[in-house]
């Protein structure tokens, strides 16, 4: 999995020529920056249109997440929060466009395991340094309760958890793809329709798991144990 | 070289096999607690839905760790 | 299933940046308008409470004011009903008097006229009789006569 690390020469290389997935996320970003610049360039009183849509969607977020990190902490954590969900909510449907496969002009950037990484390692480094800025030293005293002996169990917890975030999103979209493809070749017709509004559901579902599992650890690691 | 890469393909379907089973009979267990409680209490059909949907991924993404380990090993096979 | 680090590098820069622009695009804008928007709401129930409480307050006023206002009503009727009530006892009495006044004055009257009446016819009477008397006598009676003669009758009949 990490074989490629051998290959190190070829990292600044393959930075200087980003792959299809890479591409596609700028694509998924540019998408985002559109139509949040589209819909909040006239902010009014009375919404409509798109500036409701992206109201009625920040405000359902900020009540989901600020519902898991307190109400409290809400403010602090939201934009780093719902920035995951957005770009994985709109990764994750680019696998529904029509032609959208690792050859062609599009890929869903979730369905790769570099990038569902790389989020999940965000989300570990910004829980411990959260934990950290918002407690000090006291973050670690969550580390060894109820007793000391729990210690190497803790730290196995926090580190086998970007592992599972980072596997279960990737292993979600990038099986449902390759489910999507199998059936596509065995029955064209109508059978990849279920399987696309299935799809619907799982973009969406593990959008939301992994914002509610990112939202319960930094929620956790900041959490105030003084009532 | 063919018998290993035999054995690495019963591997493969070892793990989303196995993976399969028991994250099918966690979700029908979930699935049926979940049913019971809307019938009893038809108010509360929206939260226990939501909540239903969630596990369920929970649970699905033991059978994709099968799947994801038989990657892994489809891609020695090469 | 293969892992590149370049995608995961970039995938980080990505985000971060994403994070930066969705933060200045999305999440300050649309939530100082929901915060904006639910601030404004507050104050106009507010103020709609506060105009409530105010009309509360004019009408508990008003309200008093109009039963003050009754109350005085109905004291000035009952005043004016007594003041009525006197005065139409004195009209009354007034009238009474003054009836009785005239009653009196009418009474002296007549009384008076009777008198005169009486004594004119007792002068006729006493003129008849003496003309009654004369062509009794068959002579014609002399003035002195006539009037001693009256004069007598009558003293007799005042006897």
């Amino acid at each position: 999995m990490f074989g490629s690390m051998a290959e190190s020469t070829g990292i600044l290389e393959g930075l200087l020529h980003p792959s299809l997935y890479v591409k596609t996320a700028w694509g998924v970003m540019a998408f985002l920056a559109l139509i949040s610049y589209l819909g909040t360039r006239k902010m009014e009183r009375v919404p409509r249109g798109l500036q409701n849509i992206l109201e009625m969607a920040v405000e359902g977020l900020y009540n989901f997440i600020g519902g898991i990190v307190g109400e409290k902490k809400a403010p602090k954590y939201f934009p780093f929060i719902a920035t995951f969900f957005l770009f994985i909510l709109i990764s994750n449907y680019i696998g529904l466009l029509p032609f959208a496969g690792h050859e062609g002009p599009y890929v869903p950037p979730t369905s790769t395991i570099s990038v569902t990484a790389a989020l999940a390692i965000i989300v570990f480094l910004a829980t411990q340094f959260f934990g950290i800025a918002e407690k000090g030293l006291g973050y670690f005293k969550h580390f060894i309760t109820p007793f000391i002996f729990m210690l190497p169990l803790n730290i196995l917890e926090q580190l086998v958890r970007p592992l599972s975030l980072s596997m279960r999103l990737y292993g979600n979209i990038y099986g449902h793809e390759l489910v999507v493809g199998t059936f596509m070749g065995l029955v064209p017709m109508l059978i990849p329709v279920v399987f696309n509004l299935l799809g619907v559901l799982t973009g969406a579902i593990q959008a939301v798991v992994f914002t509610l599992l990112t939202s319960s650890y930094i929620g956790e690691a900041v959490h105030d144990d003084h009532h | 070289m063919s018998l290993v890469a035999g054995l690495i393909a019963i591997g493969a379907g070892i793990a989303v096999g196995f993976g399969a089973i028991g994250s099918g009979i966690g979700q029908g267990i979930a699935a049926g607690k979940a049913f019971e409680a809307m019938a009893r209490q038809p108010e509360v059909r929206g939260t226990v839905q939501t909540f239903l949907i969630i596990a369920l991924a929970f649970m699905e993404t033991l059978t994709i760790y099968g799947l994801v380990i038989a990657f892994m090993l489809l891609n020695k096979m090469s | 299933m293969h892992f590149d680090w370049s995608d995961f590098i970039w995938t980080i820069i990505n985000f971060f940046v994403l994070l930066f622009i969705l933060k200045t695009l999305l999440y300050k804008p649309v939530l100082k308008t929901i915060e904006d928007r639910k601030k404004s709401i507050e104050e106009s129930l507010e103020k709609a409470a506060r105009a409530q409480e105010e009309a509360e307050r004019i009408k508990a006023e008003y309200d008093g004011m109009i039963a003050r206002a009754r109350e005085e009503a109905r004291e000035i009727i009952a005043k004016a009903q007594k003041t009525a009530q006197a005065e139409k006892e004195e009209i009354i009495a007034t009238a009474q008097r003054e009836a009785q006044a005239l009653l009196a004055d009418a009474k002296a009257t007549i009384a008076q006229e009777k008198e005169k009446a009486l004594r004119e016819l007792r002068q006729e009477i006493g003129n008849l009789a003496v003309l009654a008397a004369g062509k009794i006598l068959n002579r014609a009676v002399t003035l002195e006569d006539h009037q001693k003669l009256v004069d007598e009758f009558l003293n007799e009949v005042k006897m």
